[in-house]
């Protein structure tokens, strides 16, 4: 099924001339250290935590509402240090997640309320299902789902999911579209179109 | 659990695991019997279709089984599709998920399938890390100073377990060794398995006839199945057959016990605390002791995954084959029907819901992923199901006219077509044939009360073009498309507006489900490759059954 239209209002939100979409509405500390590699979307409420190390998220990256990305920590002898956090790209990050991880690779889906703990792993293509607790330095391998609190390994992605996340947070990116836009320049308003026709009939 | 190999399986399609293992306990050192467990994970197969809801379209296997697109192959040499029941899974290398280290299958099967290095906490199964602490203790060459010395013990990040928990004493090298929990009855176990696994083959070469069906793949390579085959015993020396194989001296009680002994009083006197005895699951996980309080629980080694390849059951060609390293997300072959047979996929759910008897109108979103143009025509499903010739064709959808027209195909040489509806047509064909013996029929039962008011036109899809993924604003070639069939083009994607009737007969709480064949173009590369022909354009069928009744995401 196509995505639904998420529409967003235009002064809320940063377009970046590299075609990245970033509310207003977000807290990104130390912004220095915040690098997004273009067509992402930083949705409202969202924390990023720039200033605690470096944090670089890849092309095609869909943070949604309320997430919370913060570089992980180690304890060592002498206090503590932080490790910059890589993600990669056509990566979605659901809903009230919050992310801790060291390394989350490309293609990668983490459902929605998530927790991923301390310097935790994610390979290419794994998948962390809704509501998920997955313990600190946890490493998901490439095409698993990890699923539940504890967060375990119980099935795996399909073969194609490489293609069908690239398809998925691209579809993301084209079905948020500021509210003033034209409804002819939506490619798919014959889709609107078509929903509309039958409440009218009904 | 000691000596005898322990393997796990993980069918791709159920999402069920299947633990084949001699399961014996301390307790029950003697009961040997090879279970086959299921257990029965969730099963919900939605969980990465979700993202388009892929499963509102599942594409009829010819065995009968239905799958969202994603779980579906696509043989090029059969051009059949074929689901994970018609395949054959074998394992092509073993690795752990921890710390992707590979390891020989041989040495996977002695270490019964576990990771060497990594631990799982037996409390709620998440990978141990490692903890350093340092401790003032004697130093080596004045053990009146004392020095700073480093030890390491295993904590689980999420229940708080250590491995002091468990008694443990920390060690000095951050790599171990931690202590293994070993079956007091080890050594009869290993004994008495060693006994019946001779006992067994020989029981079955004696039983065996002359001829057994063999898949000649089965066995193949060093990863094959072949170790679950029989051993060849060398039936034909009876002198090996006569010889008594020697019991194993095990000292066990045949003899019932006359009168059980009274439970031991610290049972009543003491207080019960349910915080110190373990789970079910938490026995199971240990099968070695089955400990019953968890001060016993061990830390356990990690489950190895495996890398597995798929082979077509019909023709035994690869249709699936990843890469050998545990971190690479490429494969050297994939023929998943998602990037072989066009998709179609319901692009938005049906304003009103559909009232028998009434007509409605959906909209479908084909994509060609293919690298040639192919045009798509829509026919009602005419999908038949796999039979034996002697059996009654099993009657799973309600009876359809089918005009010979609709279900012509022109496949070349022995490919013939999927819906023949002819029992003669089927036993004409070998491939047919063999994929009546060859296949497990499934035969889903599945219920169409919506058809098709089939368009004329064709709709014709351009070919995938990697590049026009990267550029937005590329021209769309003109196809002087009917804007009330194809509303809409992008690339090797187009939707089209389909009118749908559901049956007057259907009752109104049976979700609507329209049937739905396609005929595509499809051209045949394979051909190419090994008669030094030109590429072969082919007319393809697929059945599909769209349900319409999902509310948007």
């Amino acid at each position: 099924m196509e995505l639904k239209d998420t529409y967003y209002n235009k002064s809320d939100f940063v377009e970046t001339a590299s075609g990245n979409k970033v509310s207003r509405n977000t807290v990104l500390c130390g912004s220095q250290n915040i690098v997004i590699n273009g067509k992402s979307i930083v949705r409202e409420g969202v924390i990023i935590r720039g200033d605690l190390a470096n944090v670089r998220i890849g092309r095609q990256c869909i943070i949604d509402s309320k997430v919370v990305i913060r570089p992980p920590f180690k304890k060592f002898s002498k206090g503590v240090a932080f490790f910059p956090l890589h993600i990669g790209d056509n990566v979605y990050i659901g809903e009230g997640s919050v992310v801790n991880a060291a390394v989350i690779g490309s293609y990668v889906y983490i459902g929605k309320n998530c927790v991923i703990g301390r310097r935790c792993v994610l390979k290419d293509c794994a998948m962390v299902a809704d509501n998920t607790v997955l313990a600190a330095e946890t490493i998901v391998p490439s095409f698993a789902i990890y699923k539940g609190s504890p967060g375990l390994h119980t099935e795996d992605q399909p073969d194609c999911i490489q293609d069908l996340m690239m398809e998925y947070t691209k579809s993301y990116y084209q079905h948020f579209l500021p509210q003033t836009s034209d409804p002819k320049d939506n490619q798919f308003s014959f889709v609107n179109q078509y929903l509309k026709s039958g409440k009218a009939a009904s | 659990m000691t000596g005898v190999a322990c393997r796990f399986y993980n069918i791709p399609d159920s999402g069920s695991i299947i633990h084949l293992a001699n399961l014996t306990s301390a307790r029950n050192p003697f009961g040997i019997s090879l279970c086959l467990v299921f257990l029965k994970v969730d099963c919900d197969r939605r969980t990465m279709a979700h993202l388009f809801q892929l499963d509102t379209v599942r594409y009829v296997c010819c065995c009968g089984s239905l799958k969202p697109i994603c779980f579906v192959y696509f043989c090029r040499h059969c051009l059949r599709l074929r689901c994970p029941y018609c395949v054959s899974h074998e394992v092509d290398s073993h690795y752990c998920g921890n710390c992707s280290e590979n390891m020989p299958s041989a040495e996977a099967k002695q270490k019964k399938n576990r990771c060497n290095s990594c631990y799982e906490c037996p409390s709620c199964k998440q990978t141990l890390s490692v903890r350093a602490t340092t401790v003032q203790a004697p130093a080596e060459d004045d053990p009146d100073k004392l020095a700073p010395k480093k030890l390491y013990y295993l904590t689980c990040g999420f229940c708080r377990w250590t491995s002091r928990d468990a008694g443990i004493e920390d060690s000095t090298s951050s790599s171990g060794p931690w202590p293994e929990p070993e079956n007091p009855q080890a050594q009869y176990i290993c004994e008495i398995t060693d006994y019946f696994r001779t006992l067994a083959t020989r029981e079955k070469n004696a039983k065996e006839k002359k001829y057994v069906h063999k898949n000649k793949f089965l066995a193949a390579g060093r990863h094959g199945l072949a170790h679950l085959l029989p051993k060849r015993f060398p039936a034909a020396n009876p002198e090996e057959i006569g010889k008594a194989i020697p019991l194993p001296n095990f000292v066990a009680s045949t003899s019932s016990a006359e009168e059980l002994d009274d439970l031991p009083s610290e049972f009543y006197e003491t207080e019960f605390v349910s915080a110190k005895v373990t789970s079910l699951s938490q026995r199971f996980g240990q099968v070695e002791t089955e400990p019953s309080e968890s001060a016993a629980l061990m830390p356990t080694h990690k489950q190895l995954l495996v890398k597995r390849s798929l082979r077509c059951r019909v023709c035994e060609r690869n249709i699936h084959k990843p890469e050998y390293s545990p971190v690479s997300i490429k494969f050297k072959i994939q023929l998943n029907a998602y990037y072989h047979v066009p998709q179609v996929r319901l692009m938005a759910p049906l304003p009103t819901p559909i009232k028998p008897g009434n007509q409605a109108r959906i909209i479908l979103r084909l994509a060609n992923p293919t690298q040639f143009p192919t045009s798509i025509k829509f026919l009602p499903f005419a999908w038949v199901p796999l039979k034996k010739i002697d059996e009654h064709p099993p009657v799973i959808t309600e009876s359809m006219s089918l005009s010979p027209e609709d279900t012509k195909v022109n496949l070349p040489g022995t490919h013939t077509s999927e819906s023949s509806t002819d029992v003669k047509d089927a036993t004409a064909s070998s491939q047919m044939m063999k994929e009546i013996h060859v296949l497990p029929i499934r035969n889903e039962s599945f219920k169409i009360n919506c058809r098709l008011d089939p368009p004329d036109e064709e709709v014709v899809l351009p070919p995938r073009d990697e590049t026009s993924e990267f550029d937005d604003f590329a021209d769309t070639p003109d196809f002087n498309d009917d804007i009330s069939l194809v509303p809409w083009r992008k690339a090797n994607k187009a939707a089209v507006f389909l009118d749908v009737i559901m049956d007057k007969e259907a009752s109104e709480d049976d979700p609507p489900v329209l049937g739905l064949t396609i005929e595509y173009d499809y051209v045949n590369t394979i051909l190419a490759l090994e008669n030094k022909q030109g590429p072969q354009k082919v007319r393809l069928q697929t059945h599909l059954l769209i349900s319409l009744d999902r509310s948007p995401q």
